[in-house]
């Protein structure tokens, strides 16, 4: 039985699967004239935030295995922000060994170069979920954001299905929903608009998957996670890439249970007394196989801790 | 359910539905259970689709000049357009296909509690159970890890998580000699992997004739595939820079070489996909391959279960799992029941390019039996005659080899004499009859008959100063 705190769990309930129940359009005047506003971003907008350079160093070393860590450890180097993330996850105690770590040569050689370009790409991604003034918010989206792509993975990895579009879609999924904040809240203040915070957050809850895709149209990201991210709320509506849009769309689920209940009611005594999932049945996840991606809930935390902090 | 079933069939493949189907054509009340809600088998959804799509993106491929120099990396999903689609429209067409049939179809996973129970859990976790007189498995195979290598689906792939993939890996290691195996090898080396195939054995394709591993050894060289002939893979794991690391040991006992590529695709083994059936309650164990040993009838060592298809180890070939299928339900519906189908030969395909295709024995597996080949520069079609000078195999290779090869399997499958080959008029039989020809010629002048595997390797097919090539 997992005995572990929730995190933060008073907030993250409205950040991820609201979108996939609200309507897509809103009666409200207010909330569908800022959608409209957010509709209107494409790829082209300037005013989305550039692809950052260690995102796509980063990308291009995740494709290319040969590469060696030192090109790896070379690009960290080049970030002394970076590079203070990197060992300050490499020794939380989601990842930490017997003895700490104080190179980042020694990270490589303790974690595999594979775990270090997941952390070093989910420390370069944490800079777009920085909303200034909105801290908390942003903050709730990027846990559950990486919660998702472990949970995603540990799916994967237990249907037999190769993980990594699961971690690179489930850590993107919801990278629309801080980007499109910044902009509403850019907008408003350039037109002097008058808004409501409520009316902010449900502009955002319709508009932010289109604003993620303009989003990984610019930053050029595979075909599967611009699926992703564009169906993740309703994976039923896409065409291609069905079984990782799944499969990312339960690890929010999962992730989003998991940061929002007590550990002790996530877990049954038995399978019979499991909560179904929404997107479990599509999965053909059976009760023990959910009970094993739960179980997987201290890792995951231990990891959001690090990850996040 | 109150009323026991006649017949429930477990697993929704090719075999399970046409064991359902027939059962409910003869009048039995039967159910077929599937534990994935596709229904079409996952051998189809998650192997031969994507490798026919692989397959078709890998001739496009080549069909058209590659610009020179480096080029970026190959994301996997758009060399499968459609794969999505493809896999909800068959699914849908089974369902239908069930449901016009008066099948039951249930979407859960089965236990065996004894031997006519069935404990059914629901994907939400319900429970159910059924009475049947008779049991069906139907439930495929699935890669195993060999041992010192897990596959973990990152770095250490089984077929399923290759074709899942995001992007295509410029180095890899294939283990294996089968057709899984070979087909893998081959695309990867024609898309411009750097591809290593690790060979337990002395061949490829050990179960087919030699001609089609040697064709396919051919192509792959020159594809800049590299060959591991008798090395066995005794260790493979993720390694610290995202790729993989493994150790390919000579079976002559010499030192292993360690291997770096980006990942590792094992195919070397599979075995029987029974997890959770709970069929050891029942005394029911698989053999030394790992699958259900069955008797003629295809009956376990529990009389009135069942097994057919992948299971029992008699491959992925749909006709083949349909014929069974069909065996099968006749057995279970009437035990005393004597078979008066005669034996088939199905057409057994490698999606290679070029693809691969045979029906029939092999030559080197038929005493007294001798072949003929012919050819021209991308396919040919090998013809095997036994003593008794009735056709026994063919085997053929080229785009649409199996398409073609469909055409003319009934020559095998029926038994046809030399003389009534050649005495044909079937134009999709020209080729066959034309190896035939020459075979009468030749068994005419005595003319020794020579075809030369070395030549092979050379990329050369050399044929008898008369051959048509």
């Amino acid at each position: 039985m997992i005995r572990e705190a929730p995190i933060k769990a008073e907030k993250v309930a409205s950040e991820d699967h609201r979108a996939a129940t609200f309507p897509r359009e809103s009666n409200d005047p207010e909330v569908a004239s800022l959608v409209a506003l957010l509709g209107r971003i494409n790829a082209a907008s300037p005013s989305l935030p550039p692809r950052p350079e260690v995102v796509a160093e980063i990308m291009t070393l995740m494709q290319d295995p040969r590469a060696d860590s030192m090109r790896l450890a070379r690009l960290v180097h080049g970030d002394p922000a970076l590079a203070a993330h990197v060992l300050r996850v490499a020794n939380s105690p989601a990842w930490r060994g017997r003895a700490r770590i104080v190179t980042l040569q020694q990270a490589v050689a303790r974690l595999g170069m594979g775990a270090l370009q997941e952390i070093v790409l989910s420390a370069a991604i944490a800079g777009v979920y920085q909303v200034k003034g909105h801290e908390d918010v942003a903050s709730n989206v990027w846990r559950h954001a990486i919660g998702t792509a472990l949970f995603a993975k540990a799916t994967a990895r237990l249907r037999r299905r190769n993980v990594e579009s699961a971690f690179i879609g489930g850590l993107l999924h919801s990278v629309g929903r801080p980007v499109a904040l910044w902009e509403l809240l850019r907008l408003i203040k350039k037109h002097r608009m008058n808004c409501t915070p409520v009316a902010v957050r449900s502009a955002v809850d319709l508009g932010h998957e289109r604003v993620g895709m303009a989003l990984a149209a610019s930053w050029k990201l595979p075909e599967v996670v611009q699926s992703v991210i564009a169906h993740v709320a309703d994976p039923s509506q896409a065409t291609e890439h069905q079984d990782a849009i799944r499969t990312v769309a339960f690890g929010a689920e999962v992730a989003h249970r998991a940061l929002t209940q007590v550990s002790g009611d996530l877990i049954p005594e038995s399978p019979e007394a499991l909560v179904p999932f929404r997107h479990s049945q599509a999965l053909d996840l059976y009760p023990n196989h959910v009970i094993a991606i739960l179980e997987q809930t201290p890792k995951v935390f231990a990891a959001i801790r690090a990850m996040a902090a | 359910m109150r009323q026991p079933l006649d017949i429930a069939v477990i697993g929704g493949g090719a075999a399970g539905m046409a064991a359902a189907m027939e059962a409910a054509r003869l009048g039995a009340r039967v159910a077929l259970i599937e534990q994935r809600q596709l229904l079409g088998g996952a051998a189809w959804h998650r192997g031969r689709l994507p490798g026919q799509l692989l397959q078709a993106a890998v001739q496009k491929h080549l069909s058209v000049e590659q610009p020179t120099g480096e080029h970026g990396p190959i994301e996997l999903a758009k060399l499968l357009p459609n794969l999505d689609a493809t896999r909800n429209a068959r699914a849908a067409t089974c369902a239908a296909a069930l449901h016009e049939h008066g099948v039951l179809r249930i979407h859960a996973r089965a236990r065996l509690l004894n031997r006519t129970t069935i404990e059914l859990t629901t994907v939400g976790g319900n429970q159910h159970r059924v009475e049947a007189h008779a049991i069906i498995l139907a439930t495929g195979d699935r890669p195993r890890s060999p041992r010192g290598a897990r596959i973990d689906h990152e770095a250490i792939l089984d077929m399923g998580s290759m074709l899942s993939s995001v992007y295509l890996p410029r180095s890899v290691v294939v283990a294996g000699a089968g057709s899984s195996a070979c087909e893998m090898a081959g695309l990867l080396a024609h898309m411009g992997c750097e591809v290593t195939l690790a060979v337990p054995g002395d061949r490829l394709l050990p179960q087919r004739d030699r001609i089609l591993g040697d064709t396919f050894l051919a192509t792959f060289r020159a594809a800049g595939g590299t060959l591991r002939w008798q090395h066995i893979l005794t260790h493979a794991q993720r390694d610290g820079r995202g790729g993989a690391r493994c150790l390919l040991t000579p079976t002559d006992g010499s030192p292993a070489i360690e291997l770096n590529p980006d990942r590792v695709v094992v195919a070397t083994q599979r075995k029987a996909s029974l997890r959770s059936l709970g069929l050891d309650t029942l005394g029911i164990a698989l053999n030394g391959r790992g699958y259900l040993p069955v008797g003629p009838k295809f009956h376990t060592v529990v009389p009135n279960i069942q097994a057919i298809g992948a299971a029992i180890g008699s491959g992925n070939s749909p006709q083949r799992a349909r014929h069974q299928a069909k065996q099968a339900v006749r057995f279970a519906l009437s035990p005393h029941a004597v078979d008066t189908t005669p034996d088939r030969s199905f057409v057994d395909v490698v999606l290679s390019v070029p693809e691969l295709a045979t029906v029939g024995m092999p030559e080197d597996k038929s005493t007294g039996s001798i072949a003929r080949l012919v050819r021209d520069a991308d396919s040919g079609l090998k013809l095997v005659m036994s003593a008794e000078e009735q056709i026994i195999g063919l085997h053929a290779w080229g785009a649409q080899a199996a398409s073609q090869l469909e055409k003319q399997a009934h020559v095998v499958q029926d038994g046809w004499s030399l003389t009534q080959l050649v005495s044909s008029t079937d134009p999709s039989l020209a080729r066959a009859r034309q190896a035939a020809e020459l075979l009468q010629t030749d068994r005419r002048s005595r003319r020794p008959i020579e075809l030369d595997p070395s030549d092979l390797l050379a990329g050369v097919i050399r044929l008898p100063s008369t051959g048509a090539a």
